[in-house]
């Protein structure tokens, strides 16, 4: 398909030019998968942080666009413009990886959590510069269409979009980019070979792109820059031995340079020193509290923590760091704490707690955890089979080169088997029926760990496990005090786990353990059960033993918890369309942080549908008090158009991406194929558009046309996932043909709003404007649905919600007709 | 075509006019079914209202707070930094007298004490409120939050002592947040207690000013303090305190006869170096004796330190070595398998004399607080 767009260009286009703007979206691509993966393995990867840095993304560049839209015309040779972008973004992008990895509060040195405040300013020191060029370069990009390569030409105002062309092969360059990064690079070539392949290739085309030129001045210019490439190439290639391997080792140099470089930072990031001297204490106490927190919590960062790094890799699933101290092995994932080699008293309370709750098991699952000692204890007890199921297999990998041997020997027990997988796609499809299922891992706080502990997983683990079976998991709580975020968190799992299982038993501590039993009477609250069955089993532990068991299953704590469970009035039902429980886990996050969002948020929770039905009452008093007159709301009108389009753009694939996960399990390529499906039909779609000869009056009919069929898609969204989770094998099909779709009418939408907006401006400035606001559009698409409307609407509500605000666009974009 | 200026103004009032009136209806529609009822009501918060003990009058209405080192100063309608005390019209008033956020029964061995009646349940309760913040605060839902905010349970002294009776606990423990900010009712607690035959004990930072602990170790029977470093650089960044006050504390403890343990959390990296830890150890052994016990706690990644790792059992060993060389007679660390950390031995003769399984005392030789084997008076409650 792509293909077929491309060889329409090149009619128009010289091939040089084609292949720079496919290059102009693989890049871009290629940039914000890479960094952002690399910002995430710095902050909690939760739902927030994912859509915190895409807005800052998303807006940055439209902020380069609209910044582009505003220069452009003063730009005499814009083809020449281009290939300087290209060679400033090959030098800017290792740059941006060095600043994440240097800058950044704690790459290395995973200890404070950062709050929305540092995360902000510290994805906007990684990507602004690299979001503002690209942004500058889509505008500068469209204004060379215009010259149709020829320089010296002027373009004369034609009717066929250039800019849709453009937006056309950036968007299938942005397909091979993600084609190349999920199928190839994730997984097999480091952040920082990724980034500088992609400024190589930037290189060669701004080379082919300033060729005409390249025997004059601005060849001299190129040398210095040229080998400015080759030394971040080379150190980059360093760097990359350096994460990988040589740590291993530890040389001297190595060493010295991350302490040079921690040191450097340190004193970068200590803005303390600063506020020392009066004059500057004084405006420091004048900033607002937001803002010394956040400079307090980016100073306060102890850089020095985790001093041993060990190893580094990459994995489709999020950046792995492995840290060993006083050795002891710690694994990171994302940043977040994933396991550590001395916890003994996590392992077996996990593992013992739960095997001790069925009087007989004998075929267990377990669902993360294996690796990191878990399967040790477990098979302390008389069981015939334990399966492990593990999500990265680059996990395992790493925990059988780095954990201490004798956390390793349980995995060689005959009895244990290994199953690299989506554990919540092996549940689905277990065979024999297990006698107790353990859920081993983190809490709810995004998307993807959020489908274990949903109404659907229960039910499926109910049919997985046998008669007298039991599930048992647990969650962050609290011996002693029961209210607040985590109560609700509670309380919303009890509720949850209640739907599926007829009996179940909570039991209160740090970490708060849920059993649900298939048969009442299974479960037992009763600490001399439980220790004779210890005693009886011959299990010898350190920490769980009969007093342990008599103090944690203390009967007066339990009422207290389930007294307050029952008392908890805001508790709904956490489902795979209706995910909440990742809001509480929001929610928690921020009130640690004492952050200034957590109100906002917690005020929020009551938000019901129809508070997206105000817009419309509004756009309605707009074109009422504004009737009989034209002009200047249409601007604005289009612009809105745009965005909105972006933003159910962006609502739909979140939409699609849950609904496959639920369906079919956590596949990573697939999830990445579906996103290319999606941005294939952008490229198609404006392609396809940008051929046409459409009048402005036209355009305007198409536009509000566009905007009532993307209301339609809303409104019957919901219906179609429920049906993709009723029939799980049509999942990938269904789904990727609605998001070609989808994409297609955004792409589409894209060269009608520039005809729209273009008016008396000039096409390369209007598309310039059009592309900021569909970008601020998806943007707002991606923080409003992700971390807002679909925990706490669903899906479905957010669908609809997502109807009403198009409506206020389409009422709004009525104004469009007048002229 | 422009817009004339009074069409404006028309659009901007109509625009603001509809928007309140939607959020107004909206407010309206789920006030009244979402508001949760488990939460104590402002005016049924009046019972808890207590006149603070220690405070002084800085003009007509506005005062200092002499609780802790903080004083804060607080004008009218204002609270201090625990957000449990309010200055009403002059004067100052604690708003969490009676009020308990949290009661729970624990083993005496988890709080720590581990010279205190072994094996014994303790009675714990907390009120919300802290005049601290540190980043690795285990009851952040408590220490953060201010008492209209949690709902509370209605425990004036005599009740709350009847509690613990009924629950078969002979031992009370202010705990969890930070009794300090709750000091009035603690006392009355312990008095109360103290009538009655039950013992009652502070678990606390220790952030607080003399005169209140003196009153305090009056009445109670032993004292935790949480020692968290040896640096007042760590105290600032991580706690919002100060050093000083804290180790001033610990040595008014000793010198009121109550029974002292300190605790010791050690988090790696930030507080866990052999100098700091040589530093605690010596400064245990000449200001307070050698004969107070010091435990090495182990972190756990939580609040806002999650991204840090459990502090790894090679260090905890460590600081046992060294607080041991540095001549400490009780030096436990918790949670080291295999390790004998949780043990009590004979400084005398060396024997083994409690043997601790987590909370299991799984033997005991002391008799009437000596040693069974040679006699060595071994320091504690025990009886
Ligand atoms: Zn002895």
């Amino acid at each position: 398909m792509t293909t077929a767009a491309a060889s329409e260009a090149a009619v128009r286009f010289p091939l040089r030019f084609i292949l720079a703007l496919t290059l102009m979206g693989l890049t871009e691509l290629i940039a914000q998968v890479v960094l952002t993966r690399e910002l995430l393995a710095t902050f909690l990867g939760n739902e927030l942080s994912i859509a915190l840095v895409l807005a800052v993304w998303l807006v940055s560049v439209a902020a380069g666009s609209a910044l582009g839209s505003w220069v452009a015309p003063r730009i005499a040779a814009p083809m020449r413009a281009f290939g300087w972008s290209q060679m400033l973004l090959a030098c800017l992008l290792p740059l941006a990886l060095f600043v994440a990895r240097w800058v950044q509060p704690g790459d290395l040195t995973p200890g404070q959590m950062l709050g929305p405040g540092a995360m902000l300013l510290t994805s906007l020191c990684v990507l602004a510069l690299v979001c503002l060029v690209g942004g500058f370069q889509f505008v500068v990009a469209a204004r060379a269409a215009g010259y149709r390569g020829q320089p010296g030409e002027r373009a004369g105002e034609r009717a066929v979009s250039p800019v849709g062309l453009v937006y056309a092969l950036e968007a299938a360059g942005a397909v091979l980019g993600g084609i190349a990064f999920h199928f190839y690079l994730a997984a097999h070539v480091g952040p920082l070979r990724t980034l500088a392949g992609a400024g190589v290739l930037n290189i060669v085309s701004a080379c082919a792109l300033l060729r005409p030129r390249l025997l004059n001045k601005s060849a001299i210019a190129l040398v210095p820059a040229l080998a400015a490439v080759a030394g971040l190439l080379v150190l980059s290639v360093r760097a990359e031995e350096f994460e990988i391997a040589s740590l291993r080792g530890s040389p001297r140099w190595a060493s010295l340079t991350v302490s040079l470089a921690q040191n450097a930072r340190d004193r970068l990031i200590s803005l303390d020193s600063l506020f020392v001297s009066p004059r500057w204490r004084s405006l420091y106490a004048k900033l607002p509290e937001e803002v010394r927190r956040t400079i307090s919590s980016l100073r306060a960062t102890p850089l020095s923590a985790l001093r041993n790094p060990r190893a580094f890799a990459a994995s489709k699933y999020g950046a792995l760091i492995v840290t060993e101290q006083e050795q002891q092995v710690s694994f990171y994932q994302s940043g977040v704490l994933l396991f550590t080699s001395g916890d003994e008293y996590s392992n077996e309370v996990a593992a013992h707690t739960a095997l001790l709750q069925h009087p007989a098991p004998r075929r267990v699952l377990l669902i993360g955890g294996g690796v990191a000692g878990l399967a040790g204890e477990m098979v302390k007890h008389p069981i015939t089979e334990l399966d492990c199921v593990e999500l990265d297999p680059r996990v395992v990998e790493l925990a059988r080169r780095w954990l201490p041997e004798e956390l390793l020997q349980p995995l060689s027990d005959p009895r244990v088997r290994l199953h690299l997988g989506d554990g919540r796609l092996y549940v689905k499809h277990a065979q024999a029926p297990y006698d107790v299922i353990v859920l081993n891992l983190p809490d709810p706080t995004t998307a993807a760990i959020n489908r274990f502990y949903t109404r659907e997983f229960f039910e499926e683990a109910y049919r997985a496990l046998a008669p007298r079976g039991i599930l048992a998991f647990n969650l962050t709580g609290s011996s002693h005090h029961f209210s607040g975020t985590v109560l609700l968190a509670a309380s919303t799992m009890h509720n949850t786990l209640g739907g599926a299982f007829p009996e179940q038993l909570v039991v209160p501590g740090d970490q708060m353990f849920f059993f649900a039993a298939k048969e009442p009477g299974v479960l037992s609250g009763d600490w001399r059960r439980l220790a004779d069955r210890l005693e009886r089993r011959g299990i010898e532990a350190s920490f769980v033993n009969e007093v342990w068991l008599q103090d944690a299953l203390l009967p007066f704590r339990r009422e207290m918890l389930l007294e307050a469970i029952r008392g908890e009035s805001e508790a709904r039902l956490n489902s795979d369309l209706n995910p909440v429980s990742y809001y509480h886990q929001t929610r928690i996050w921020l009130d640690q942080l004492s952050s200034g969002l957590a109100r906002p948020l917690q005020l929020l929770s009551p938000i019901e549908i129809w508070w997206a039905a105000i817009p419309i009452g509004l756009a309605v008093v707009v074109v009422a008090v504004t009737r009989g007159r034209g002009g200047r709301l249409t601007g604005a009108a289009v612009l809105i158009a745009a965005g909105a389009i972006g933003g159910f753009g962006l609502l739909v694939e979140l939409l699609a991406l849950l609904a496959f996960q639920s369906a079919c399990g956590y596949l990573y390529h697939a999830l990445g194929a579906l996103i290319a499906a999606f941005m294939a039909g952008l490229a198609i779609g404006s392609a396809v558009v940008s051929r046409r000869e459409i009048g402005r009056r036209h355009s305007a009919r198409i536009m509000l046309a566009g905007l009532g069929a993307a209301g339609l898609v809303c409104v019957v969204l919901p219906g179609l996932l429920a049906a993709v989770l009723q029939a799980p094998s049509l999942a990938p099909i269904a789904l990727s043909l609605a998001l070609l779709l989808v994409g297609s009418m955004v792409g589409g939408l894209f060269p009608v709003a520039t005809t729209l907006y273009r008016g008396e401006r000039s096409a390369s400035r209007a598309g310039g404007a059009v592309y900021a606001a569909d970008l601020v559009g998806s943007a707002g698409g991606a923080l409003a649905a992700g971390v807002i409307a679909i925990p706490l609407l669903g899906a479905a509500g957010a669908s609809y919600a997502g109807a009403l605000l198009l409506g206020a666009a389409f009422v709004l974009g009525l104004t469009l007709l007048r002229e | 075509m422009a817009w004339t200026r009074r069409e404006v103004l028309r659009l901007g009032i109509g625009c603001a006019l509809g928007a309140g009136a939607l959020g107004g209806m909206a407010s309206l529609a789920t006030s009244g079914r979402r508001r949760a009822p488990r939460m104590s009501q402002p005016d049924s918060g009046a019972k808890w209202v207590r006149r603070a003990q220690y405070y002084e009058k800085l003009g007509p209405r506005r005062v200092r707070c002499v609780l802790c080192p903080k004083e804060c100063e607080v004008g009218p309608g204002e609270r201090g930094f625990c957000g449990v005390r309010e200055n009403q019209d002059g004067e100052y008033y604690t708003l969490v007298y009676g009020r308990s956020a949290s009661v729970n029964i624990d083993p005496v061995e988890k709080k720590p004490f581990f010279h205190v009646l072994p094996g014994r349940p303790i009675f714990s309760f907390s009120t919300a409120g802290c005049n601290m913040e540190c980043k690795n605060c285990q009851n952040w839902q408590l220490s953060q939050s201010r008492p209209e905010q949690l709902p509370a349970m209605d425990l004036p002294p005599a009740r709350l002592v009847e509690a613990a009776r009924k629950q078969g606990c002979s031992l009370i423990a202010g705990t969890y947040a930070e009794p300090v900010v709750f000091a009035e009712y603690l006392l009355d607690v312990a008095r109360e207690g103290n009538k009655r035959g039950l013992r009652s004990t502070m678990v606390s930072a220790g952030y607080i000013k003399r005169e209140p602990m003196i009153d305090l170790c009056r009445e109670l029977a032993a004292v935790k303090i949480d020692l968290k470093s040896m640096r007042d650089d760590f105290y600032r960044r991580n706690c919002r305190g100060t050093l000083k006050p804290v180790l001033d504390t610990i040595e008014l403890v000793k010198k009121q006869g109550v029974w002292l343990e300190i605790v010791y959390l050690v988090i790696p990296t930030l507080n866990d170096s052999d100098r700091e830890i040589r530093d605690t150890a010596r400064w245990t052994r000449e200001h307070v004796g050698s004969d107070v016990p010091l435990h090495f706690s182990r972190f756990h990644p939580q609040y806002r330190l999650k991204r840090l790792p459990p502090t790894p059992y090679e260090t905890l060993a460590r600081c046992h070595e060294i607080a041991r060389a540095e001549g400490l007679q009780y030096v436990y660390v918790g949670n080291v398998p295999e390790h004998g950390g949780t043990n009590t031995y004979c400084p005398k003769c060396g024997k083994l004399l409690i043997r601790r399984q987590l909370y299991r005392i799984a033997e005991n030789h002391l008799r009437g607080g000596r040693c069974e084997f040679c006699g060595q008076s071994i320091p504690g409650l025990w009886s």
